[in-house]
């Protein structure tokens, strides 16, 4: 620790950092030799950070280049990088500079592309990588399971195959080969297409492809990234606009309509994300009263047959209090027909407010809806006293996992440690490491949300 | 001051650094061993509470630019190696923190001893660590390399390509932050004071 003017006071040195991990002179020195052999990526050297600066001059300057870059483009004068070709399967992790675009290729990642102009075809046989596609640049990444495109993008590619142990050969691996292909968006917009469907992939959220006939059930996912309070808002409308056409649903359905069944429908291939929700939301009030004051996850894993049957219900945790209950409500359970049927997971989140909510309904003139919108906008407008107390005025109403969580992000912002607690422990494992940056933002740690 | 006796590390001699700059193995293996301490605990720290699954990585990356570019190293030239390695780490450190990717906050590992001053450390030690996340990214690579590696003013400014003004600013912004916020984490250790 430096103390030339130790106006801190304290022993700075109590916070370490922890031991080198070994192997480091092996992996750089293994990075060296492949760039000099097989890997073609330039030595890029270091370059100054642009510091900000209020001059003026340098205003101008970066001005007039811009202007100059405007013109270049304006006739037609700019020029694309190199077209070029390669491969490579990264014995360590490796960079993977494609002009403008790059990926950093994980340990074991298989790899060929091809450049032309702006447009880059990748084939990612296996691993994981992560792409970083410029705002020129369109990427399509060509996997075993569907391809995916993206521009002006940050993403993670990872291929699963089946056979982990088996080393990964360019150009040889089949659909047969491989389980499961996940995309991870940070940044732009990106396009998954497989069996002739193509999916946009929000940034903050995952996409999976599963080898078909095993599954073909596919979900977006929130992944670790903090979601912005914009991002957060608008899920949140969108959650409500889904429940809301739920319930219209549920209303048609309870008039003897099924609106799904139609004889000039096609039957479609297999499982959707729509059908499992619709018929799980269905059961809600079923497996709430299973869970009797059960506090915590129970996963589903369900086999659907073609006919739309239930086949096959396993819970984990097998032992947990609601699962025989929850299984049997679920082997009850009627889905659309397909033409082969489908698997799926679906955690079921339950905390003790369910089985209180239960108990003692909301008054009918209760309205979740208005408070929860008021909070949104104060939520989006930073006013989080005000979003906080309308969002609990909205979870009063409703118990959702959705308020609970604007609840939970609000009181952070607030630094209000008793109310985010209390939320935090009602919160799904499954949202709190995306969830918990609300509050380490404020200082607040995990621990004193975990404490007492 | 034990930690930042840890991190200063003897130069590297010249002969070693000239094979090295040939692109020497054994000497690009002394080179990083020689460093990886001092590099990793800044990249740890400047990534602190975020993203410390790339840690390694950026150290990684760190010595495979340094290698890439000591052929034109200048030896004799006015800066320390260790300030050029570690200027590399924190440019590359600052630049994973400006991207939008995920971010993983991962807690300290607790203290395994159990005596009342060891765990009064542990906790000082994680108040630190959540008071230096919690500061601006400009700020926390000021404070780092002049508490924890001791850089001079000049260096600092060099290594952020700021003035010599500006780390003289942000460091006392970093410090009052930093301190505030222990005197409200741990007001029972500025009591005894």
């Amino acid at each position: 620790m430096n103390n030339d003017d130790d106006v801190l006071g304290i022993d700075l040195d109590a916070w370490q950092a922890p031991p080198v991990p070994s192997g480091i002179a092996d992996a750089v020195i293994a990075r060296m030799r492949q760039e000099t052999t097989t890997v073609t990526t330039p030595a890029v050297p270091v370059e100054p950070e642009r510091a900000p600066t209020r001059r003026w001059w340098i205003g101008g300057a970066a001005l007039v280049v811009a202007a100059a870059g405007a013109a270049l483009v304006a006739f037609g004068m700019t020029r694309p990088p190199a077209d070029g070709r390669g491969n490579i399967v990264a014995e360590q992790p490796a960079h993977l500079a494609l002009g403008p675009s790059a990926a950093e290729l994980d340990r074991g990642t298989a790899v060929s592309w091809r450049r032309e102009r702006y447009r880059i075809t990748a084939q990612q046989a296996g691993g994981a990588a992560t792409w970083r596609v410029d705002d020129d640049d369109t990427l399509t990444i060509e996997t075993a399971l569907g391809s995916i495109e993206a521009t002006n993008a940050s993403l993670r590619v990872e291929v699963k195959m089946l056979d982990e142990k088996k080393p990964i050969v360019l150009g040889a691996v089949t659909a047969a080969a491989v389980a499961l292909v996940t995309v991870v968006v940070y940044k732009g917009t990106v396009k998954a297409t497989h069996d002739g469907t193509t999916t946009q992939v929000l940034p903050g959220t995952a996409y999976q492809i599963k080898a078909k006939g095993e599954n073909v059930f596919e979900e977006q996912m929130t992944v670790g990234a903090a979601p912005s309070p914009e991002l957060i808002a608008r899920i949140a409308t969108l959650e409500d606009q889904l429940a809301q056409k739920q319930a219209e649903l549920d209303e048609l359905k309870s008039k003897g309509v099924d609106p799904f069944e139609t004889s000039a429908d096609p039957v479609p291939d297999g499982l959707d994300r729509a059908e499992i929700s619709r018929v799980l939301h269905g059961l809600a009030g079923k497996l709430r009263a299973c869970a009797d004051g059960y506090d915590g996850k129970v996963i589903v894993s369900v086999r659907v047959n073609p006919d739309g049957s239930v086949g096959d219900v396993t819970t984990s945790p097998a032992d947990a209090k609601p699962s025989k209950c929850i299984a049997d409500a679920i082997r009850a359970a009627r889905f659309a027909k397909t033409k082969h049927g489908g698997k799926f997971r679906y955690p079921l989140v339950f905390t003790a407010s369910d089985a209180t909510a239960a108990e003692s309904p909301p008054p009918k003139d209760c309205d979740p809806v208005k408070p929860k919108q008021e909070g949104l906008e104060a939520f989006a407008r930073h006013q989080n006293k005000d979003a906080l107390a309308s969002f609990e005025k909205a979870y009063m109403c409703k118990s959702d996992a959705n308020t609970l969580k604007l609840m939970f992000a609000s009181a952070c912002k607030l630094k209000d440690l008793a109310k985010a607690r209390s939320y935090w422990k009602r919160l799904p494992q499954s949202m709190k490491d995306t969830l918990i940056q609300f509050c380490v933002r404020e200082g607040i740690t995990s621990d004193q949300l975990d404490g007492p | 001051m034990p930690a930042a006796l840890a991190i200063r590390t003897e130069p590297l001699d010249e002969l070693t650094l000239r094979r090295a700059q040939r692109g020497d193995d054994r000497a690009w293996r002394e080179l990083v061993e020689r460093y990886q301490a001092p590099v990793h605990a800044l990249v740890w720290r400047l990534l602190a509470g975020r993203s410390r699954h790339r840690v390694e990585d950026l150290v990684q990356e760190t010595f495979v630019r340094v290698l890439r570019a000591l052929p034109s190293w200048d030896i004799g030239g006015p800066a320390s190696l260790q300030t050029w390695i570690l200027t590399i780490a924190t440019r590359l450190s600052l630049n994973e923190l400006r991207k939008p990717e995920m971010t993983t906050i991962i807690g300290d590992p607790p203290s395994t001893e159990s005596t009342d001053a060891a765990s009064e450390r542990a906790r000082v030690g994680a108040a630190i660590a959540a008071g230096v996340a919690a500061l601006p990214d400009a700020q926390r690579a000021v404070f780092v390399l002049r508490e924890y590696h001791e850089l001079e003013y000049a260096d600092i400014a060099e290594a952020l390509g700021l003035d010599l003004g500006t780390v003289k600013s942000r460091l006392a912004r970093a410090r009052a932050a930093l301190r505030a916020r222990l005197v409200a984490q741990l007001p029972e250790l500025w009591r005894r004071r």
